[in-house]
């Protein structure tokens, strides 16, 4: 794991960073899971223990002998369980690096700038709204083209947008090539907000690490600054992504 | 230690020195002899729909990668030939990187930009408005070409809005960033009104319905009847002339000694009816949305 650690993400595989995921999400759930039965073993004992306690005074008020059994196994248990614990609490935390290092390098930065769109001004709830939904685009956009998911493109992408970014994974998919989009910083602006505020069209000064891999072999690897334009119009209850449109410049 | 040339082991020195700098110049030339092997050039410009051609120098075999908007390919090419690009591997506007690997790899990146324009979305609002409103029918035209990329420098739209034959407006917009769009304000007379955006001969036409806006003057008569009275408006219609449509609700209001009541009546054929139960003098008024009519007294004996 240190070595993971150590070996920069561009260097591993993305079949390799798709089995840590895994192994990742399977540790921690089986590690919440055995601290979760501890837990309630512990109650569970605490309430056993309570109870022949309890009984033992009784009886020992009846008898006037005290109980040795009792002791010996709330003493037991006091000392197994922290131990247990101490030991699920690194497996967590082991789960949990495993689970971050992949993702470690696929953070999507968003700024967005809306004081220049027009005629309609953006109301930061609306900003907060299509700030969060464009990055959820590209989060989305990333994990399709690396592991080649075309089912993560189809909430926040639509129309035209869409129909390329699917027809990019099928392509992929048939070469056994897949893309990467690390690092990803966005500089966004607003350029222009309908009267009726049924389109947005955003500029966004994007910077990211472009890697293209074919079967797993690095064939290219470049940091990029793209220029696109993005056209996203309100759904049901979110923005969507309707045009994804890289040029020159603006 | 000092460098001779006069011993006679100096000669043999020399000539390893001479070998080992051979060997390094032969190396040195080889790679870059690679490197230069497999170079590629991408053209300068591009329209989608069109096929390009990538030029490579060079000799021998290579992997030949086309990752773009919409594409990704791989195929095998002989270097020094010139790669052809399929127009339909080119469809979509955006940066597209062509990568040749044999050995090492080599890319080249290029832009391919959008064709004409073919077809325009015109985005209408609201589909019904009321007349003689400010700001209230406004238009957005973005112009695509034939494979859905967003045109940003697609010129002037015209934008026309004709109700009946009367020219409300007829405005030249320069597109900015692929985006034209106006506001203008509602017509006087209630009916359809015609959208038409258009650049060169490429056209969108849409329609609003114009419909007459809140009641104006209302005027009510009345007369008792053997039960109570009968009240009913003159034909409504608003500040323009335009009658308001049926449906419209109206409200009466009849005052009398037992004390308030109100009947609400749609408005049918022009004119809104109602039939009120009071007895004695009674004062009876009529409003509608924010419009307020004329008070109707009618006394006991009537």
């Amino acid at each position: 794991m240190i070595a993971l650690a150590t070996l920069p993400i561009t260097m591993i595989p993305a079949s390799l960073l798709t089995a840590m995921n895994t192994v990742a999400m399977a540790m921690i759930s089986l590690t919440l899971t055995v601290i979760t039965l501890i837990v309630i073993t512990k109650i569970s004992v605490a309430t056993i223990s309570v109870t022949t306690v309890a009984m033992t005074v009784s009886s020992a008020r009846r008898r006037r002998v005290p109980s040795i059994g009792s002791s010996i196994r709330s003493h037991a248990s006091s000392r197994i369980t922290p131990r247990i614990i101490s030991r699920m609490t690194a497996l967590l935390a082991a789960s949990l690096f495993l689970f971050c290092v992949p993702r470690s390098k696929a953070a999507v930065n968003v700024d967005m700038n809306v004081r220049h769109a027009g005629p309609r001004a953006v109301e930061a709830l609306t900003e907060r709204g299509i700030l969060r939904d464009y990055r959820i685009a590209w989060i989305s956009l990333a994990h399709a083209l690396e592991f080649n998911a075309a089912d993560a493109l189809s909430g926040p992408f639509v129309s035209t947008a869409r129909d390329t970014l699917m027809s990019d994974v099928s392509s992929q998919q048939r070469f056994d090539l897949s893309t990467r989009y690390l690092n990803q910083n966005h500089k966004v602006e607003a350029v222009y907000y309908a009267p009726e505020g049924d389109v947005i069209e955003l500029h966004d000064e994007a910077d990211y690490q472009l890697q293209i891999l074919d079967g797993g072999k690095l064939i290219h690897d470049e940091h990029v600054v793209m220029h696109y334009v993005v056209l996203m119009t309100p759904a049901a209850d979110h923005w969507v992504v309707r045009q994804l449109q890289a040029v020159p410049r603006f | 230690m000092s460098w001779s040339t006069n011993t006679a082991w100096a000669n043999r020195r020399m000539r390893l020195l001479f070998h080992a700098c051979l060997g390094i110049a032969a190396v040195v030339g080889v790679a870059s002899g690679v490197c230069a092997a497999q170079d590629l050039r991408a053209p300068s410009a591009v329209t989608a729909g069109e096929p390009a051609t990538i030029s490579t120098t060079g000799g021998g075999k290579a992997t030949f990668y086309l990752v773009g908007p919409g594409v990704s390919n791989k195929s095998d090419v002989s270097l020094g030939n010139g790669i052809p690009l399929r127009a339909q591997d080119l469809r979509a506007a955006g940066q597209y990187f062509a990568i040749l690997c044999s050995d090492i790899c080599h890319s080249a990146s290029f832009y391919v930009s959008p064709a004409r324009p073919a077809d325009l979305a015109f985005l209408v609002h609201p589909s019904r408005v009321p007349v003689a409103q400010s700001d209230a029918v406004s238009g957005v035209a973005l112009a695509f070409d034939p494979f859905g990329n967003l045109v940003l420098d697609s010129g002037t739209v015209d934008f026309q809005l004709t109700a009946g034959k009367a020219s409300l407006l007829s405005q030249s917009v320069p597109a900015h960033d692929g985006i034209a769009w106006f506001r203008t304000t509602s017509g006087k007379t209630a009916g359809p009104l015609q959208v038409v955006a258009s650049i060169g001969e490429l056209s969108a036409r849409r329609n609003v319905q114009e419909v007459a806006s809140e009641p104006c003057n209302l005027r009510i008569t009345g007369q008792r009847t053997k039960d109570g009275l009968v009240v009913e408006t003159e034909p409504v219609h608003d500040c323009g002339g335009n009658p308001v449509p049926d449906g419209t609700i109206v409200s009466f209001t009849a005052t009398d000694a037992s004390g308030k009541s109100t009947v609400d009546a749609p408005i049918k054929r022009g004119v809104a009816r109602a039939e009120i139960a009071a007895s004695g003098p009674v004062v009876v008024s009529v409003a509608s949305g924010v419009a307020m009519g004329n008070e109707l007294r009618i006394g006991g004996g009537q």
